[in-house]
């Protein structure tokens, strides 16, 4: 689906008859979502099946998979794949590969928001997808390209041992864990809801690129929970007391039972301090960019300052140096933001030096959450303007010297928008991007290999 | 928003079949036009472009094919009716364009 109008971010999983692995699918991730106070009307998930018609029980093997997964074994009837499902679909998602070819040949439009269940855990981890959940799947499309999928999900239809099958359900829970967790970080309203708590929370008040957002910390230990946030956004930190626009109501809780509890009263809850931050991360970001849709042109970029409040932004899809190249330039010049670049209609930057996410060697897909303070970045100048859009080419293991190329309009603003937020809010659309770019100079595109080399071209950038 | 279609009803457009565009925004440079569909943004070459143009209003298939032939002239190597459907087909199945459905050739 890709209308602009607000609606529940929809997912279908499609599998081959729609009566085995998909219902299970669709009914872990309800119960989920559902577990985490995620309502159908904030993420709808549905299921089809491509080849079988619909109105068709759940097979037995299925059933018995709901059962050991503890999860709703209601009636069910199957659904057939058509264009009207797909036409309100965010996001397609498939077991097997297979599925996922002969759907795009029969319905070539959905190529860009369909994905393998290995696919879209592969892609997740990543890319930082710090976006409302509507845009997920043009931003991981924009990712799959440059992205090896290894292994998959394929299971041969003729391979319905005990054994086999537990093995594909066990890897279909552990899928549905994934995104749940994702989502739950990125969709509208959830933990945003004041619930009673039997320990003393502790705020913390945070203004991303004007928005105030308040992180309300509770769970075994708030007040460490508080310091860490604290420190993690500590240029982001508000420097006057505001009402929030939003709230997020944050909790770490080593018990999984205690996190069941507090994750079915509204609060978005993790079982360590690391893992909150790299999702708190995430949440705070979107409330920020939910809260200025159609005010202000988001991009996911990195913006770097020169000493004169000049900002230039890099734009490239996450997972592909951007944080490197903004950690690296922002030894050198005022560090902006790595991941949002929020602009007025008139040029004026908006920053949020957010913490920066960091991949830590052999970890488990949770980055590590650095203030730029540890990190000895710069501070930009006030009055921040935006200088240039540069789109970002990183070629990596070649060496070449940086270059810089200016690109026609139309091509450039087509290159940008996977990574720009809410452009249908914008009041002219089409036109309020154009003008702001061509009062900047128009697109440019930077060929680099190494971030290091970028250092001696920044001047140049400024005033391409 | 995007209208989704089945790849076979993409093709075999008929000579009385009238054909509509649809975008929330577009802007044109050079010939080329940058369309918004929903979240969607879509860059087209000058003749798909002018056939988005010719079509705000609706336009039937034979008069489009006559006012692309008189601004672009004859494809080379392939005949016009092949060449404006490969145009309009990628038109069609992301939701840029609908034809008139009882009109369209099984």
């Amino acid at each position: 689906m890709t209308s602009a109008e607000p609606h529940p971010f929809t997912v279908l999983i499609v599998g081959m008859s729609g009566t085995f692995t998909a219902p299970v699918a669709e009914r872990i991730l309800c119960s989920l979502l559902r577990e985490r106070s995620v309502a159908a009307g904030v993420i709808d998930v549905q299921s089809a099946g491509l080849e079988e018609p619909g109105g068709r029980e759940i097979e037995p093997q299925a059933r018995v998979a709901l059962e050991s997964h503890q999860c709703d074994r209601g009636p069910y009837v199957s659904q057939q794949v058509s264009a009207e499902l797909l036409e309100r679909a965010d996001m397609v998602i498939t077991g097997r590969e297979a599925v996922r070819s002969q759907l795009v040949a029969r319905f070539p439009a959905v190529e860009r928001i369909t994905f393998t269940m290995s696919e879209i855990g592969h892609l997740y981890a990543e890319v930082a997808a710090m976006a409302p959940l509507v845009e997920h799947a043009r931003m991981l499309n924009a990712a799959r390209q440059n992205a090896s999928v290894a292994d998959n999900y394929d299971l041969s239809s003729d391979e319905r041992t005990p054994a086999a099958v537990d093995e594909m359900f066990a890897k279909v829970e552990r899928s549905c864990h994934w995104l749940a967790k994702i989502w739950v970080s990125m969709a509208p309203g959830v933990g945003d809801e004041s619930w009673d708590s039997d320990s003393d929370q502790q705020s913390v008040d945070i203004d991303a690129f004007g928005v105030a957002v308040r992180v309300v910390c509770d769970g075994d230990d708030p007040a460490r929970l508080a310091a860490a946030v604290r420190a993690a956004f500590s240029r982001t930190l508000a420097t006057s007391p505001r009402e929030p626009e939003s709230i997020v109501h944050l909790a770490v809780r080593h018990d999984a039972e205690d996190r069941t509890w507090a994750s079915s009263r509204g609060w978005t809850t993790y079982r360590s301090v690391p893992e909150a931050l790299h999702y708190v991360t995430s949440t705070v970001t979107v409330r920020a960019i939910d809260a200025r849709a159609g005010q202000l042109l988001m991009v996911h970029a990195a913006g770097l300052a020169g000493p004169d409040g000049k900002v230039v932004g890099l734009i490239a899809p996450s997972g592909t140096g951007k944080t490197t190249l903004a950690r690296t330039l922002g030894a050198h010049y005022g560090y902006v933001t790595d991941e949002t670049l929020a602009v007025d209609l008139h040029g004026e930057v908006f920053p949020y030096p957010k913490p920066l996410s960091l991949v830590v060697e052999g970890g488990t897909g949770v980055k590590q959450q650095r203030s730029p303070d540890n990190l000895g970045m710069l501070r930009p100048p006030e009055g921040l303007r935006l200088s240039r859009l540069v789109v970002l080419n990183r070629i990596p293991d070649v060496a070449r010297e940086p270059m810089l190329e200016q690109i026609p309009l139309l091509p450039g603003l087509a290159d940008m928008a996977p990574h720009i937020s809410y452009l249908p809010q914008l009041p002219d659309k089409l036109h309020d991007l154009a003008r702001l770019t061509e009062s900047v100079g128009g697109v440019w595109r930077l060929t680099y290999s190494d971030a290091s080399s970028v250092v001696g071209l920044f001047p140049e950038l400024e005033a391409a | 928003m995007i209208e989704i279609q089945s790849a076979p009803q993409a093709v075999g457009i008929a000579d009385d079949s009238q054909l509509t565009s649809h975008a929330d925004d577009f802007l044109v440079r050079d010939g080329q036009m940058l369309v918004l569909r929903g979240y969607d943004l879509y860059l087209l070459s000058q003749v798909a472009a002018e056939s988005m143009s010719a079509a705000w209003e609706g336009i039937g298939y034979s008069a489009l094919r006559t006012r692309l032939l008189e601004i672009f002239g004859e494809p080379l190597g392939v005949s016009v009716d092949v060449q404006l459907q490969r145009i309009l087909e990628p038109l069609l199945l992301e939701g840029l364009m609908t034809v008139d459905a009882t009109r369209v050739e099984q």
